[in-house]
């Protein structure tokens, strides 16, 4: 998966991220990437995260706070946290 | 006699409830079931199948039957509920667990049922077990460091060409924030065969070196390891009616009823 590259420099490299950096991220940042031209974020989950729900999501908006709110609900969603924990326990023994 | 079925019982972690399993079970199928049943303690460095069974200090034990050649008669003992133990030495001396499997042909046709509780160290000790039996029953709880060594268990035993019957939830606490059975048998690729509760009564029961079932026979734990007992010989749940009739069990779909 290919990070995303915010344009005051920093790099993203899951959902995790992204959504801290929109916790702190200046407005003039935000609107570079999501604008009436293209919404950067949902390109990104479309392309690279492949969260089709959440990018159809998140491209219905230019709202920050909204944004921030999908992508909490999304990370912070106790099962597809626990399926995400799961997923990699078995990465870990099946490649011993 | 037709052929035992030997039931091995492992995991691979220590003090997820293999010895309480195994003991347990072998007394209903005893008690409640009315077969022939030896449990032996093939968990050769920590055995304490005794511990749980009022055999504390016992002559010979299954380490002189690996070790010097004693005969596997020898070590076997008749405990006061039915059933037939061979315990392990408290302090172990050196053994070859490699001839587990050969050592118990001669019994394979005096039991109905044989169970073999093991050891939590991924070594020769557990591979005997896995050797020896013919299915297994993987000892878990729904943790994720306890789903993970039931993963590796299961992966190995597969490399091992061993036969799993199913895995067997123990000190469930019907908490929202443990591994559901769906999550865990989709990880684990492995049927549940039984979600047994946590229960102080088992504590209590230990304390009188009596198995729960016996010890406290109606209690859920009990109940639900007697359900266990039963499926593994092709026994039916009986479903339990109330004073009112049909009381609802909420862990119908749990018991394997094959
Ligand atoms: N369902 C239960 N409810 C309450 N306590 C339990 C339950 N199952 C097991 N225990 C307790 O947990 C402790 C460990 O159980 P047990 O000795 O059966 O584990 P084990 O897997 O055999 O351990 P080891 O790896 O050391 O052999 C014991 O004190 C036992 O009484
Ligand atoms: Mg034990």
């Amino acid at each position: 998966m290919n990070s995303f590259y915010i344009c005051n420099g920093r790099e993203v490299h899951n959902l995790e991220e992204l959504l801290e950096v929109l916790q702190v991220i200046d407005d003039g940042t935000f609107y570079h990437h999501v604008n009436d031209e293209k919404n950067d974020f949902s390109n990104w989950i479309l392309g690279e995260v492949k969260d089709k729900v959440l990018a159809r999501q998140v491209s219905k908006t230019k709202d920050k706070e909204k944004i921030i709110l999908l992508l909490d609900k999304r990370v912070n969603n106790d099962a597809k946290r626990k399926q995400f924990v799961i997923a990699q326990i078995k990465e870990a023994i099946e490649n011993e | 006699m037709s052929d035992s079925k030997i039931f091995g019982i492992i995991a691979l972690k220590g003090g997820v409830g293999k010895t309480t399993i195994a003991s347990n079970i072998g007394t209903s199928l005893s008690k409640d079931f009315q077969k022939k049943v030896l449990i032996i303690d093939a968990n050769f460095s920590t055995p304490h199948l005794g511990l749980h069974l009022g055999i504390v200090n016992p002559k010979y034990t299954l380490h002189h039957v690996l070790n010097d050649n004693h005969s596997i008669f020898e070590a076997i003992y008749q405990h006061e509920l039915g059933f037939h133990v061979i315990p392990g030495k408290l302090s172990p001396f050196k053994i070859d667990p490699t001839i587990l499997r050969e050592r118990l042909e001669p019994l394979r046709n005096i039991y109905d049922v044989i169970i073999i509780d093991s050891s939590p160290s991924l070594n020769e000790e557990m591979y005997a077990t896995m050797a020896a039996s013919d299915e297994l029953l993987v000892v878990s709880s729904p943790d994720y460091p306890t789903l993970s060594s039931t993963i590796h268990a299961i992966s190995v035993a597969g490399q091992k060409g061993a036969n799993i019957r199913g895995i067997v939830i123990n000190r469930a606490y019907k908490k929202k924030f443990e591994l559901s059975k769906k999550d865990i048998e989709s990880a684990s690729g492995t049927k549940i065969l039984a979600i047994i509760p946590h229960d102080v009564k088992v504590l209590s029961a230990l304390s009188k070196m009596t198995p729960v079932v016996a010890h406290s026979p109606k209690q859920d734990v009990s109940v639900k390891i007697k359900d266990l007992a039963g499926s593994l010989v092709g026994v039916k749940k009986k479903r339990r009616a109330s004073f009112f009739g049909k009381k609802k069990d909420k862990d119908q779909d749990i018991v394997d009823e094959a």
